[in-house]
């Protein structure tokens, strides 16, 4: 069984986590077993697995494996008739996202229900004679307690409770104290199996976890998908096959990858532990080859590391022949909206080729730190025809990429750009400031993507104004689909199998 | 069914206890089916239950809710107990054990005493050294409580009861409470059908109690409220039909000698206020029933002693010439209201008159009452004469071995020593004070009633009897005549004016 450890599964993902759900999916349709395991303390992880499209099985959280929830067997309980509470409460629901629970006069509680579901209970805060709150209670949307905290009067959280759904009997509590006005975790008491057990730090009941879920499994393979899990995976037994993998750039400099400091992320697990993997997996060959000759290796010998750096592409496209007509003109950016100096340039470019063709609009998808301040440049300059849409959920996105005549992305530096090879596999061609490891590695002889050398702001908008002086882009589209069928899901396995990793 | 309200039964008992266990005696004697109810919690109170053989016969408001009725346990005990991983135990002073994890100590673990390392408590730490939480087990050999704390402050935040599968089923939890104190602000308590109720104070708690045990028991059921005001207001506040029955267990005033116009017994104030409420307000004897009618004619007052006399006992006379005639005894606990200095004073004047007069006095001590009483027998070089003998059950035992008995009290409600010594032929010098010994003692038939705080008239009367053989022996046949008033029959007869009622008119 090949198991991808994340933290967590949200409805706002990162490239991680895509990447991953993308590897799980892939090897579900080959008949690898695997699973998506997350780690993270959140009642809400049941619905994000079912907006991802996967099953239960698929996904595994570390704290519902403790609290039984796949084997929950009683009725039940989302909505207020249902709380074991007493009759003579009375609630007012007036409200769309809480209801107010009182016993005559007095407040006892509040109920909050679970976002974008109809008065299901979600969480509950209870509230002592003297207003105060003393008590939350966590409701899972499958509909059982699934954890309570308690609270001190100097009002911080002092233990966290999991529940065994059937049992309701508490199965493990987190203890909390506080440290230079910080909540700090102290203290995880759990009982597993008849025994008890005592940790002092989350990453130790992580690794007692991973050592309990793999234990009947002889061919257990762990692929850590963040940095800042390998030591939790690493201090697991030995036999089980351990991967890490380098979802980021492994240096500070984006422009230097193979003589500058290491990035921090990685001092525990290349530069402390890179022995103790199995096997480190990069997203591209150009990667890999810099990181062997960071590491004092030789580019192309992949017995000159400690551990084998394979390249695997985290990317995975199914190009599709277009099946609606591109939208004239549209211009679209999807990802992260942190980078305000760099997405400054994909406006202007914009807003400078819109007087030349006025039938131009930008759809700029994403979220991030920049986004209010990109938004409230476009409305004060009044430049027409930019959309703001926020975090597009990945069908949204695709027909937002479809529909797209050109992809444009100014960014710095990525091991793999996954929306960008999405965009190509959507027949859209791209225009991209060069950066590691993207455009030029991906389309070396720029039959799809343009590539300008990073921060030249007047070449860009050069390239966007030669791109729409000519109205046929089929070229160029076609090319594009045929650089994304590099990675489609035969050509990524074959990349896994050369690891070995597969069995 | 009956149930007889009290706070806990415990080894050393009141008088309200003994009315009780008396009472309940007399239920079960008459086939009437009934209950002692106590509401605190107390962990190892279950021992002494078993010494009393009352186990079947208390339903305890945390046990109810802890499920631990007719379970038997397996005691957890040191051997039993499963360490965390990779934890090691070290013994460190007497009944006291440590957990030892990577270097710290996590667990302080405290066995009861006179066990085979049965687990009293144990302390969780962290590590600083400061409690997390401390788990309190049950004599029985549950895990029964589990105190949850703020390390940051020290604070006791969470009480927490568990039932015997481990599932907390009562919570106090500690917040600012309105004189800026951290105290309990909310009580919880998973009552019937696993529903977590809520409330303000212990009293609510209580109540539902009562509600719940009233419904299980087929609802309408007889509620005699023992201790008026610990559960004053649950009392009152039953939301199912009940028979609610007060009892005076003591004065309800507090000056008897002005029961017009004198202030009420703070224990006591809730009841009358509310006397509306209760089918019947019992006063154990006929002298307070007089008195309480006085001030409030429309009151249901009813006299019914508290105790009685076995039929056995009537039938157990001790031969006058085989007891020790100058030895006199005191049954009764070592309080400020029981006046036991008074009887060191006399006791000074008797030894002038009866050189080998000697004085037993026998009860727990009440507050720093002994170490007075104590303080008052060195002074007055009584050491070899009077002998402190603490608390016994079997006091009885002595009652057929001394020659009189004195109760100098300042105030009482009923008195079950005077019965209990007249039961036993004993000739006895009381405080003549309400309520109790004029009910009690004929003087000069059985014995005598003296004067409040009148030392010398005590002293005489005490020699009186010592120093004549004729009249103490009279003195003792009278008794165990006049204490036939109160056989179990007698008592009963009082009883039924109540249980008829209730049985009879309000059940139908």
């Amino acid at each position: 069984m090949h198991y991808f450890i994340n933290y967590s599964l949200v409805d706002i993902n990162s490239s991680i986590e895509h990447a991953a759900l993308m590897r799980l999916k892939l090897f579900k349709s080959n008949n690898l077993a695997a699973k998506y395991i997350t780690l993270n303390w959140d009642y809400l992880n049941p619905l994000r697995v079912k907006n991802q499209d996967l099953t239960d099985a698929d996904v595994v959280n570390m704290y519902d494996f403790f609290a039984n929830t796949a084997q929950f067997k009683q009725t039940p309980r989302h909505h207020l008739a249902d709380l074991p509470l007493p009759n003579a409460w009375t609630w007012d629901n007036s409200d769309a996202n809480q209801a107010t629970i009182k016993e005559g006069d007095r407040v006892r509680a509040k109920v909050h229900y679970i976002p974008g579901l109809v008065e299901t209970t979600g969480k509950i805060d209870y509230y002592d004679t003297f207003g105060k709150h003393y008590r939350t209670e966590y409701w899972d949307p499958r509909g059982f307690l699934i954890s309570a905290e308690l609270y001190s009067a100097q009002g911080n959280v002092l233990e966290q409770v999991l529940y065994d759904v059937n049992t309701e009997q508490p199965v493990l509590t987190r203890f909390f104290h506080v440290v230079d006005n910080q909540v700090v975790l102290y203290r995880l008491q759990l009982n597993h199996a008849g025994q008890t057990y005592t940790f002092n730090h989350e990453n130790a009941l992580i690794s007692f976890f991973l050592n309990v879920y793999t234990q009947a499994d002889d061919a257990a393979v762990l692929y850590v998908d963040r940095p800042n899990l390998a030591q939790p995976v690493l201090e697991m037994r030995q036999t089980v096959q351990k991967v890490l993998m380098v979802p980021t750039l492994h240096t500070s400099d984006p422009d230097d990858q193979v003589t500058a400091n290491l990035n921090n992320e990685y001092y525990y697990s290349i530069y402390e532990h890179l022995r103790d993997f199995d096997a480190v997996l990069v997203a591209t060959e150009h990667q890999a080859q810099d990181l062997r000759r960071w590491l004092g290796g030789s580019a192309d010998d992949l017995t000159s590391t400690k551990t084998p750096i394979y390249a695997v592409s985290r990317a995975i496209t199914h190009p599709t022949a277009p099946t609606e007509p591109k939208t004239a003109g549209k211009i679209i950016y999807a990802g992260l909206l942190n980078d305000y100096e760099a997405l400054k340039d994909i406006v202007v470019a914009y807003s400078k080729a819109k007087k030349e063709f006025p039938h131009l609009s930008l759809v700029m998808a994403g979220y991030g730190e920049a986004y209010e301040q990109l938004k409230n440049d476009v409305a004060k300059q009044n430049i027409a025809d930019i959309s703001f849409p926020g975090y597009l959920q990945t069908p949204a996105l695709a027909q937002e990429l479809k529909t797209a005549a050109l992809f444009l992305t100014t960014q710095k530096g990525d091991v793999q750009p996954l929306t960008l090879l999405q965009a190509l596999s959507f027949s859209t061609p791209v225009i991209s400031y060069a950066f590691n490891y993207g455009p030029r590695d991906i389309d070396p002889d720029q039959q799809a993507i343009v590539t300008v050398s990073p921060r030249k702001r007047s070449l860009l908008v050069k390239q966007v104004v030669h791109f729409f002086a000519t109205s046929d882009h089929q070229a160029q589209q076609q090319a594009a689909a045929t650089i994304a069928a590099n990675y489609s899901p035969t050509k990524v396995l074959a990349q896994y199998q050369a690891t070995g990793l597969l069995g | 069914m009956y149930f007889f309200v009290d706070t806990i039964v415990d080894t050393q008992k009141s008088g309200i206890e003994h009315a009780i266990i008396r009472r309940l005696e007399l239920f079960k004697m008459h086939n009437k089916d009934a209950k002692i109810i106590t509401t605190n919690y107390h962990r190892t109170v279950y021992a002494s239950l078993t010494t009393d053989g009352l186990n079947n016969d208390v339903i305890n408001l945390f046990d109810y809710y802890q499920k631990v009725a007719d379970v038997p346990f397996t005691p957890a005990t040191l051997d039993t107990l499963v360490l965390p991983e990779h934890a090691l135990l070290k013994k460190s002073v007497n009944h006291q054990y440590q957990v030892v994890l990577n270097h710290k100590v996590i667990m302080q673990i405290t066995t009861f005493a006179d066990t085979q390392k049965q687990i009293d408590l144990i302390r969780y730490l962290d590590d600083e050294g400061k409690t997390i939480y401390i788990d309190y087990y049950d004599i029985r050999g549950f895990l029964s409580k589990r105190d949850h704390y703020d390390t940051n402050n020290d604070w006791l935040t969470v009480e927490q009861w568990l039932d015997v599968t481990g599932q907390p089923v009562i919570e106090n939890y500690h917040q600012i409470n309105f004189d800026n104190k951290v105290d309990v602000t909310v009580y919880r308590l998973r009552g019937k059908d696993n529903v977590w109720y809520t409330f303000d104070g212990v009293q609510g708690y209580m109540r539902h109690f009562f509600d719940e045990l009233n419904l299980a028991y087929n609802g309408h059921n007889a509620f005699i409220f023992d201790r008026a005001s610990e559960t004053a207001w649950a009392s009152t506040h039953m939301v199912t039909p009940n028979y609610p029955i007060g009892h005076f267990h003591n004065s309800h005033v507090t000056d008897t000698d002005d029961i017009m116009h004198s202030s009420l017994n703070g224990f006591f104030t809730f009841m009358i206020k509310n006397q509306d409420h209760f089918h019947y307000m019992i006063s154990a004897t006929d002298t307070q029933t007089k008195d309480v009618l006085a001030r409030w004619p429309k009151m249901r007052a009813i006299t019914i002693p508290v105790s009685y006399v076995s039929d056995a006992q009537l039938a157990n006379q001790v031969d006058f010439a085989k007891r020790e005639k100058h030895t006199l005894i005191v049954a009764a606990r070592l309080a400020p209201e029981k006046q036991q200095i008074d009887v060191v004073k006399a006791m000074v004047q008797v030894r002038k008159q009866v050189p080998d007069a000697r004085a037993e006095f026998w009860g727990y001590p009440n507050g720093d009452y002994g170490d007075q009483v104590k303080k008052a027998i060195k002074e007055a070089h009584l050491e070899d004469v009077i002998s402190l003998k603490g608390y016994s059950s079997t006091v009885n035992q002595e009652m057929d071995r001394v020659g009189l008995s004195v109760l100098s009290s300042r105030m009482e409600g009923f008195s079950l020593s005077i019965l209990e010594a007249q039961s036993h032929g004993l000739p006895q010098v009381v405080n003549n004070v309400k309520y109790g010994p004029s009910d009690l003692v004929i003087d000069g038939q059985d014995g005598f009633l003296v004067e409040n705080n009148n030392i010398d008239m005590l002293a005489a009367k005490i020699i009186a009897i010592m120093s004549d053989e004729q009249l103490q022996t009279t003195l003792s046949a009278n008794a165990y005549t006049d204490a036939r008033r109160y056989s179990a029959e007698n008592v009963w007869r009082q009883w039924q004016v109540v249980t008829d009622d209730y049985e009879n008119n309000y059940l139908k």
